[in-house]
């Protein structure tokens, strides 16, 4: 029939009118048909592989991400350890090397001191004979001056053994 | 309203089941728009989206988690039909926007042939899933024993108006939508000048319409996957 017509002719609306029923079912269902084979077919697998594709991706980037940080916290705690033996080692070594010195420097300075004691001693000891040997000889030459002086005064009254105790006598008292 | 006629393409304007005509060649706009947006737009299978990707896949989690928060995990194995339903009403509505279209689910044979379809289906698969456990549905064990009847009687007339709601308020929306923008450009026709008006108004009810059009798809998605879960699970 005429659609042109019955519309001209209908005051009702077009979505009323029956006729057209089976046409727009007829073509809807070919459609509905062709959009699921489209829909279901291709889009749907396809979107789907997509995202859980990407899901997938993103939670292994996640695993991964993780994982290295673990093993970063790892490291860096291998890497405190590691620093703190070596601080440790150096302060024992430094400890070591300072009681090393020290006893070193206690040993040099042992030593010179016993040289200078023994240096000491030595020259006092020099110093002690020289005075005795000066002694003597002053000795006999105080005793040697003071025969002179005797002969000259009282002639072959002075011994030389009175001499020299007087001078002995003497010499001490002026020491002392 | 002849821009809701249904007009054969060829011959002497007789319309016979088979004559292809504008009803077809909305249809196919709107197949060809789901190839585009689907198929075409996610070819290069990008871990990363461009645009047109993105809204296939934005579309297709949005219906996907749709079916599994509404109707279940269980009524993913329906997902397909359902994003193929959405699919067909979302674009029929969106290019009945364009001007000089032609709306398919403006009409009532459209919208009720899918309300239908849905209504059919669920309540084989009702019966088919739990036998006569499926009238469970209309027994409210929750009530008191006296009240079960009565309240068997108004589950069972509601679960009957189901199609009916279902497809004339999908229809009947795009029909007002496209029917007041018709009634606004024809006092901008008269107005002359003052024309100005109407085209406000105009612009406003289609941006109105553009909202219209997707929110009447996700709705009649939606109660699908309602009318869906109370087959799977008529329990409550």
């Amino acid at each position: 029939m005429a659609v042109e017509d019955t519309a001209a002719q209908q005051p009702g609306i077009p979505q009323l009118d029956f006729s057209t029923f089976p046409n727009q079912i007829f073509w809807l269902v070919i459609f509905l048909v062709a959009i699921y084979l489209i829909v279901g077919r291709v889009a749907i697998p396809r979107i789907d592989g997509i995202v859980t594709q990407r899901d997938r991706r993103i939670r292994n980037d996640l695993n991964d991400a993780r994982n290295m940080n673990r093993s970063a916290d790892r490291i860096q705690s291998e890497i405190e350890t590691i620093l703190d033996d070596a601080r440790r080692e150096a302060s024992e070594t430094l400890a070591v090397a300072r009681a090393e010195i020290q006893e070193e420097q206690q040993q040099t300075l042992d030593a010179v001191n016993a040289r200078i004691k023994a240096d000491t001693a030595a020259a006092t000891e020099r110093i002690e004979e020289y005075r005795a040997q000066s002694r003597d000889v002053i000795e006999e030459v105080a005793a040697g001056a003071a025969l002179e002086i005797a002969e000259s005064f009282l002639p072959g009254r002075a011994t030389r053994e009175m001499v020299n105790s007087e001078t002995k006598v003497r010499l001490e008292e002026l020491e002392s | 309203m002849d821009q809701f006629l249904v007009t054969p393409l060829f011959g002497d304007g007789s319309l016979h089941w088979y004559s292809p005509s504008n009803v077809t060649v909305w249809m196919i706009l709107a197949w060809v728009a789901t190839v585009l947006l689907l198929v075409v737009g996610t070819r290069k299978r990008a871990n990363v989206p461009g645009r047109v990707q993105m809204m296939a896949e934005l579309l297709f989690q949005f219906v996907r988690n749709m079916v599994r928060d509404v109707a279940g995990p269980d009524a993913l194995r329906y997902f397909p039909l359902i994003m193929t339903a959405f699919m067909f009403v979302m674009f029929s509505n969106l290019l009945g926007l364009l001007p000089m279209s032609f709306t398919t689910t403006s009409h009532i044979a459209v919208t009720a042939s899918l309300a239908l379809t849905v209504f059919v289906s669920v309540t084989v698969l009702g019966f088919v899933k739990h036998g006569l456990g499926f009238l469970g549905l209309f027994w409210i064990s929750a009530a008191p024993l006296p009240l079960r009847p009565v309240l068997a009687v108004i589950e069972l007339m509601s679960y009957f108006v189901r199609p009916v709601s279902h497809s004339i308020r999908l229809a009947g929306n795009m029909m007002a939508g496209h029917a007041m923008i018709k009634v606004f450009a024809a006092f901008a026709g008269v107005l002359g000048v003052g024309a100005v008006l109407p085209i406000v108004a105009i612009a406003a009810v289609y941006a109105l319409e553009l909202l219209v059009a997707f929110i009447q798809a996700y709705v009649f998605t939606i109660l699908t996957c309602v009318y869906l879960r109370d087959a799977l699970h008529p329990q409550h």
